[in-house]
């Protein structure tokens, strides 16, 4: 699994159509507040993009439970093909003053660290420019 | 020939970071000359007194700055500069947001405006740019929150990203500060 992860219009998505440039596109699929329940090959890549509508739909469960189900979702997939995660970085605003808005910052942020303890590969994107937070070596 | 973006927090110490630098490349120039576009409005006590600040900052140095108020409209001087002039703009962030405000009333022609002041911009840097004036642009982060429920907002972010890709691509060397660190980017 690969976590792609910045501000907001900082250039992910791009980033991430970048990288995946040499593979046959027709192998690529993107979601967008999405997980997919459908079986994928091992040669295709299946991009996820906007938790925050996810977890907006999820208002029945707390914190750690949105995160733990969307966890064993992600690494259900991954098993059969290639995850790559687009996650905004939403932690480093002003507090929100609603409560909706509040929960839905601290769920990502608990989410995108189990991510980050998934994933071989972190990249931070600023404005277009990569930043490898971790790289594991393994055959994915 | 140079261009330097610099972005960081509110009061991450940007603004004298980016006039440092500038007088730096400036001390290594002959008879250029420094100048500040300054896009604060003072609307308001706070917003006074956060300009008067800054202007005191400025004329604590020994060097001569020639500030060139540019709320959102270009004004001719800045069609002027000269071959290794070096110019800070700070910020970015409040010039797009002007042109925000600028272009409020103008309904369907709202986005072609906008689109003609950003377009703008970009050639004027162009220009410098093969001008060989060195050029330092002074910006802040504002994307790392969730999505605002105002459709203002988040128009404003979306342009204000943009056009920071835009000019990091275009930069020379770029800068995010936090609390004074500085993490160099490019």
């Amino acid at each position: 699994m690969r976590v792609i992860i910045g501000g907001a219009y900082n250039g992910k998505k791009a980033y991430v159509k970048n990288s995946l440039l040499h593979i046959d596109q027709k192998f690529i699929h993107f979601f967008d507040g999405e997980i997919p329940s459908t079986q994928f090959t091992k040669e295709a890549y299946v991009v996820i993009s906007n938790f925050e509508k996810i977890i907006l739909g999820m208002t029945d469960f707390d914190e750690d439970e949105i995160a733990n189900q969307l966890l064993e979702a992600i690494k259900k997939l991954d098993k059969q093909t290639n995850v790559i995660c687009i996650c905004n970085d939403l932690g480093r605003g002003v507090v929100p003053i609603e409560k909706e808005q509040r929960k839905l910052r601290d769920t990502c942020g608990r989410l995108y660290q189990r991510l980050f303890e998934e994933s071989n590969s972190i990249v931070r994107i600023w404005y277009g420019i990569p930043q490898i937070i971790k790289e594991c070596h393994v055959n994915e | 020939m140079t261009i330097i973006f610099i972005t960081g927090g509110v009061r991450s110490g940007k603004s004298a970071f980016a006039e440092k630098y500038a007088l730096e490349i400036f001390n290594k120039q002959e008879g250029a000359s420094l100048f500040y576009i300054a896009s604060g409005v003072a609307f308001d006590d706070e917003m006074k007194k956060r300009i008067k600040r800054h202007q005191e900052d400025r004329s604590k140095s020994n060097e001569v700055w020639q500030t060139i108020e540019v709320p959102d409209d270009f004004p001719p001087e800045m069609m002027g500069f000269k071959q290794n002039d070096v110019v800070v703009w700070d910020c970015i962030t409040t010039w797009v947001t002007n042109v925000l405000f600028k272009t409020e009333h103008s309904q369907q022609q709202r986005i072609i405006k906008i689109n003609q002041y950003i377009n703008r911009f970009k050639s004027y840097v162009t220009h410098w740019n093969e001008k060989q004036i060195k050029l330092i642009i002074v910006s802040n982060e504002v994307l790392d929150e969730p999505q605002s429920n105002f459709a203002e907002v988040n128009m404003f972010r979306k342009l204000l990203g943009e056009l920071h890709q835009w000019i990091v691509s275009q930069s020379d060397e770029a800068y995010e500060i936090d609390y004074s660190i500085i993490r160099r980017w490019k």
